[in-house]
């Protein structure tokens, strides 16, 4: 706050040739145009409020505006900002709001602006587009993809070398039978249901009126299933490259099939998927992941990624009913103890934490890469996931817990 | 009508201080008669506003406690049905007829009032407290924001209770789940942060006026320090008074001269075995030597 400046609220009464009421709309789409929330009650009610404040005093007006207008904490703490970028300055106000919003909006179109990306992700994405799977999968380096070719083969070929369509259906499949198996666990809530245990007193009484107020039969109330939520977060690192293609197409169908779902692709940074897999034209949903994909590259840094999903998504994303996937090959660059200290706290606040390993399927792996052996501690169930076979064994581990 | 400095003074006097921005929106809630929520960490005071309020105004204090599963029959109200077959039983020799039976069974004495509706039935406007809204679930929300939008309670066998007074209401949330919009636009928005080393220390004399005044400051900039850590669990302004008043019982005057002593006694204040490894005695010792 500039102690020496005024409030410009001496424009409230008229000056300038602008209404109370004019400048208060403008502020709100001001406020707006930075993704506040605003409805056309609440310029009014603001203006009512404003009525009973010394308005000479800022930041009486500031305190009042600040209650009314946010709705949550990033606009709590976006609003000091714009209000006084708004109300301090005296220039025309279209110009304030036309600069900021093109400034805004600039920095989100940064992005899909760029040129054309690069790198191995970028190719892996290019097998994702419908139609030419099998380029793409041969494109990639893997030089086997002969042996995905016979229906019998694809139980058990490795995940890498699937590609062609009717192969790729048998995955999301079993993504979709996976899924319906856990997508559901019974909640606290009650309803109605003929199988339950507890009375349903309010329905018996009611139903009983036709008896003479004798309650002959019983209702009852039984748990109610609810949503479970899935969190996948899917390491599409370089030692990843030969598996993330089929596990991004088996996060699309579990995202399809789930209610609630989440998922989030890391490297050395994390980026959150499910916006983008929840796209169901395969073709935007490609162009889309090419978009994500830009300055993607080098290593895998899981720990810090972890950090950074915990403080910025865990606390609305994971609730006692989640599950979190990661999917990873465990090499990492990072600290062991930090990851091992992150997997601790996502372990904390999920229901299950489940590690899928693509290495395993392969002869004399053992987890003993630093950060893999400093997470297992914490990870309810390490399994392999490299080809349909392992996924389906998968499948009845998750439909116990 | 509540003014910011009225509410502030109001608060004050029974040891609570409020920031002016929250002092303003209490008095925006008043002026506006629409509920407050409060956001921020756990331990900051927002459960406490509402406390400190009702005590304030001398209203009563309605708390609702929001929980998994947490449903109408729970939350605004339920018939009382052991009484109602009860009533029943009895009424069946009298020669009433069914209509008389049946709207004496279904009056306000068969009617189990819980705090929602309570809050709007009440001569002088209470506080309503409701506690950590995230921990219901998305259906209650909805049942809540038909009261709050109308302050008024539709009970299909008896008709519309209108509000007889509007109720303060304070809403807190702790971020468990991400409310919904409706909710948020229909409340007016505070973020309650951890209070500053002035109104912290304004705080700890409220509670214990008689503190050691050179105490008093250390043990608040230790606490503001410790805030600064990368903590699982920051203290909150409830840790501060629970350290204040161990350290007051024991005599202590400075804590940099404790020694052992400083580091065991900080169980009023690192909840967790991982916080109280990461303050070690000798770490706890070098920060009450900088704060001292």
């Amino acid at each position: 706050m500039d102690d020496g400046a005024h409030l410009d609220f001496s424009t409230l009464d008229g000056c300038g040739g602008m209404p109370v009421h004019q400048r208060m709309l403008e502020f709100a789409r001001e406020l707006r145009a930075n993704e506040f929330v605003i409805g056309s009650g609440d310029v009014a009610e603001a203006a009512s409020a404003l009525s009973g404040i010394d308005l000479l005093d800022r930041d009486e007006a500031h305190w009042v505006l600040r209650s009314v207008f946010c709705s949550n904490v990033r606009d709590w703490s976006k609003f000091e900002k714009i209000f006084h970028n708004f109300w301090l300055r005296h220039d025309v106000p279209s110009t304030v709001i036309a600069g900021d919003a093109a400034s805004g909006t600039s920095k989100i179109m940064d992005v899909p602006n760029k040129p054309d990306p690069k790198g191995a992700f970028a190719d892996l994405l290019e097998s994702l587009a419908p139609g030419d799977g099998d380029e793409g999968a041969e494109a990639s380096g893997t030089g086997r993809s002969e042996g995905a070719s016979s229906a019998e083969n694809t139980e058990t070929a490795d995940l890498a070398h699937l590609a062609d369509t009717d192969e790729l259906e048998k995955v999301r499949e079993l993504a979709s039978r996976l899924s319906k198996k856990i997508r559901y666990r019974r909640a606290r809530r009650y309803r109605f249901g003929p199988k339950g245990k507890r009375l349903d007193l309010r329905r018996t009484m009611q139903k009983s009126v036709s008896s003479g107020g004798t309650p002959i039969k019983l209702y009852r109330r039984e748990r109610r299933e609810k949503p479970f939520k899935l969190v996948v977060l899917l390491d599409v690192s370089g030692s990843m490259d030969l598996h993330s293609t089929f596990f991004l197409r088996f996060m699309h169908a579990v995202l399809a099939e789930f209610e609630q779902a989440e998922a989030f692709a890391f490297h050395t940074r994390l980026v959150q998927l499910s916006t983008v897999l929840m796209e169901r034209d395969p073709e935007k949903f490609a162009d889309r992941l090419t978009l994500l994909a830009q300055g993607w590259s080098g290593g895998t840094k899981i720990g810090e990624c972890l950090a950074d999903f915990n403080a910025q998504y865990a606390k609305s994303i994971l609730t006692s009913r989640s599950m979190v996937i990661i999917v990873s090959d465990g090499f990492d660059t990072g600290e062991p103890e930090h990851l091992a200290q992150e997997m601790a706290a996502l372990k904390r606040r999920s229901k299950r934490l489940i590690w899928l390993n693509p290495l395993i399927g392969q002869n004399g792996y053992e987890p003993k890469a630093g950060g893999m052996a400093a997470a297992l501690p914490h990870v309810d169930l390490f399994a392999s996931a490299h080809d349909v076979e392992s996924l389906a064994a998968l499948e009845n581990e998750l439909a116990r817990m | 009508m509540l003014d910011r400095e009225h509410v502030e003074d109001l608060l004050a006097k029974v040891g609570y201080i409020a920031d002016p921005q929250l002092a303003m929106a209490i008095a925006m809630m008043d002026r506006l008669e629409r509920p407050l929520l409060l956001e921020g960490d756990a331990g900051v005071g927002k459960t406490q506003v509402a406390i400190s309020l009702a005590e304030s105004l001398g209203r009563k204090l309605i708390r609702l406690q929001c929980y998994e599963g947490l449903d109408f029959s729970n939350a605004i109200y339920e018939w009382n049905y052991q009484r109602q077959i009860l009533a029943i039983k009895i009424l069946e020799n009298d020669d009433l007829d069914a209509a008389q039976k049946e709207s004496h069974i279904f009056s306000e004495d068969f009617l189990l009032k819980r705090p929602l509706l309570q809050a709007i039935l009440e001569d002088e406007p209470p506080v309503l407290l409701i506690d950590e809204v995230d921990r219901a679930d998305e259906e209650f929300e909805a049942y809540l924001l038909e009261v709050l939008s109308g302050y008024q309670i539709s009970i299909p066998e008896f008709g519309t209770i209108k509000a007889k007074t509007i109720p303060y209401v304070v809403l807190t949330s702790n971020g468990t789940r991400e409310l919904s919009d409706a909710l948020r636009r229909r409340c007016l928005y505070n973020f309650v942060d951890y209070p500053n080393e002035e109104a912290e220390l304004r705080i700890l004399k409220a509670h214990y006026p008689d503190i050691d005044k050179v105490l008093a400051g250390q043990v608040v900039r230790f606490i503001q320090a410790l805030r600064h850590e990368d903590l699982f669990k920051k203290p909150g302004i409830a840790e501060t008074l629970d350290w204040a008043a161990a350290l007051i019982g024991l005599n202590v005057t400075r804590i940099e001269s404790q020694g052992k002593s400083l580091h065991q006694s900080l169980m009023c204040v690192l909840k967790t075995r991982s916080d109280r490894d990461a303050i070690g005695p000798e770490y706890a010792q070098m920060i009450a030597e900088k704060v001292a």
